[in-house]
């Protein structure tokens, strides 16, 4: 009775007061606050310059309004559809068809017989995950290079007539996509190992008394276990399917594959930055983001009606 | 218990036996690439050509890594990384830490509203050019300030930090509070000390993405003496690339090609090196950072 009165009396304090009290708390939040709040939620507010047209000298607050003119282009140009196309079939393999890949890893670990190969294997597959996408680029070039490339010495030596990788946009694919697995797989797949490790022991002692096998136990105690983690991370990735990464992608363009290449990312950048396009990219690109933020809200709402798991 | 043992290993042998041979093969075949260059770049390039440098170097020579103090640009460029790398980290953690332990306070007044902001800015941005444009209204573009200010706030770690200070002990805190603590002396004196293990992982997670940094730079820095190894690596290979050599004959031509080739594994070598070396130290900080992140989602 009394603690609650006196939480009344502290709610009734006057908030400047309680504020007061607290300065030493908000100066050590203020630097980082400030800097959220400068550094994303002005640009945020900056995204109004997709309805406005900005010239190349002018800054974020300036320019003249002109509604959805710039949408208008969007949907009425030819890119439009090529970009798009392009960023959803490279977001659709990485999101729909590797994702499984991680998880059957993280579960060949946890079930490893053997501790050192376990830990090397980890090791050993973290490890290109340290390696910066321009080293990534640089090493997906020289091993695909026409002449001098490990890739095409080894084709000519067995007979086949070599390749010519960065000339070719369906050749783009499977370089990018093997080379994500390289550096994506041991990464991707800690957050499951962590998931696993929390799998009941008693579930695996009366597994065992049953006698199941070892694949029987990754069907049935493995795989539900670790199924939370894996709704969570595919709601999360949902919201990424229109948004690629353009790093590598960029890295990874030349002129003779930019059919396979440009993606809403590269175009953005080349077209918002190197030619000064500001409104017209940044409508581009704030039209990205809403189709984003409604498949998080969608799939969000999907995985609490099934499965009672969500993000917020 | 013996008897079912031995069942379960009958059972399970050849299973075993498959997960195990797999995941030799998945961290060779995950090594090899870097080993393959790391080789390459003190090979002569004509064993390489005939594809007789396969696993181990031949024909040894360091003849790349000397060819490449013609190329200052490198080293103005790893210079300016490592500053980066230690500079940015460090403000890094001095806006990260201070406001996730205010955050962890649950009487903090605002503390819901601030989270909030938080978790919206993780998932709604300005995008690319409103941010450009910010930078360049302020005047910051081509300076070290428009790279590392931004860095007081990253919405990731800070909330890696906060998890780790929430689960210090209520109790503590109330007992140095009777003590007459203040919040910044307990924040010093007491936090701090007690999560040195998930402020390590956030320095290595920032340090490996300071140095790894490509496009922050590319848009903002064109300074070359700003420039970061990363930009500089870029722009190297691509001029090694298109670059034609003023070789007269054939075989000349050839030479320089392999020679060209040579000088990318070597630079390949250098920039990734700091990281390789240290990887093996740092392993365990790697893999516990992404689970108190994972524990906290």
């Amino acid at each position: 009775m009394a603690s609650q009165s006196l939480s009344i009396q502290n709610k009734k304090k006057p908030f400047i007061k309680r504020l007061l009290s607290q300065w030493q708390l908000y100066a050590l939040l203020t630097p980082a606050m400030f800097a959220m709040l400068l550094f994303h939620y002005v640009p945020m507010y900056g995204v109004i310059i997709a309805f406005k047209e900005i010239l190349p000298g002018e800054s974020l607050f300036g320019g003249t309004w002109v509604g959805f003119e710039n949408f208008k282009r969007l949907f009425k140009s030819d890119l439009f559809s090529t970009i798009f196309k392009n960023t959803i079939i490279i977001s659709f393999v990485q999101h729909f068809l590797l994702w499984p890949l991680p998880i059957i890893f993280a579960l060949l670990i946890h079930n490893s017989s053997r501790r050192s190969v376990r830990k090397f294997s980890q090791t050993a597959t973290y490890l290109p995950h340290l390696l910066s996408t321009v080293v990534v680029v640089t090493i997906i070039e020289l091993f695909c290079n026409r002449e001098t490339g490990l890739i095409n010495i080894v084709l000519q030596r067995m007979g086949f007539d070599t390749v010519f990788f960065q000339g070719d946009p369906k050749w783009f694919y499977p370089m990018y996509f093997l080379s994500g697995i390289w550096t994506g797989l041991g990464s991707s797949a800690v957050i499951y190992i962590a998931a696993l490790s929390s799998v009941d022991t008693q579930l695996i002692e009366a597994a065992l008394m049953d006698g199941a096998n070892k694949l029987q136990r990754m069907w049935y105690i493995d795989i539900p276990t670790i199924m939370p983690t894996v709704v969570l991370l595919l709601i999360m990735d949902m919201g990424k399917v229109i948004s690629v990464g353009y790093e590598k992608v960029l890295l990874m363009q030349n002129d003779l594959n930019l059919s396979a290449t440009e993606i809403i990312g590269t175009y953005v950048y080349k077209n918002g930055l190197i030619n000064a396009d500001y409104s017209f990219s940044t409508a581009v690109s704030l039209f990205t983001n809403i189709i984003g933020l409604a498949l998080v809200l969608i799939s969000n709402r999907i995985a609490k009606r099934f499965s009672d798991i969500s993000l917020f | 218990m013996a008897t079912k043992r031995k069942n379960r290993v009958k059972q399970d042998i050849g299973v075993n036996l498959v997960i195990n041979i797999f995941l030799i093969l998945a961290g060779v075949i995950a090594l090899y690439p870097v080993w393959f260059v790391l080789i390459a770049s003190i090979s002569d390039p004509t064993y390489i050509s005939r594809s007789e440098v396969l696993l181990i170097p031949k024909g040894i020579s360091f003849s790349a890594y000397k060819l490449l103090k013609n190329y200052p640009e490198i080293f103005i460029g790893y210079r300016n990384s490592i500053f980066y790398m230690f500079v940015g980290s460090f403000i890094c953690l001095s806006g990260v830490l201070p406001a996730a332990f205010a955050l962890s306070r649950r009487n903090l007044v605002g503390r819901k509203f601030w989270n909030t902001l938080i978790v919206i800015s993780m998932y709604f941005s300005g995008g690319m050019i409103p941010t450009y444009l910010l930078h360049r209204t302020i005047g910051w573009i081509d300076t070290v300030w428009v790279l590392i200010i931004p860095g007081f706030f990253t919405a990731y770690y800070l909330i890696l930090a906060r998890s780790a200070f929430q689960e210090l002990p209520e109790t503590l805190y109330e007992a140095a509070r009777i003590d007459g603590s203040s919040d910044f002396r307990f924040f010093f004196q007491f936090a701090i000390p007690l999560t040195k293990a998930m402020i390590a992982v956030i320095f290595l997670f920032s340090a490996l993405a300071w140095w790894n940094n490509y496009t922050r730079f590319l848009v903002y820095i064109d300074n070359p003496n700003l420039q970061s190894i990363q930009v500089v690596v870029k722009q190297i290979t691509e001029k090694l690339t298109s670059s034609l050599s003023n070789a007269a004959t054939f075989t000349e031509q050839v030479e320089a090609q392999k020679t060209k080739e040579l000088l990318k594994y070597s630079i390949v070598v250098i920039t990734a090196l700091p990281f390789c070396i240290l990887y093996p130290f740092i392993q365990k900080y790697f893999n516990t950072g992404v689970m108190i992140g994972a524990i906290k989602e």
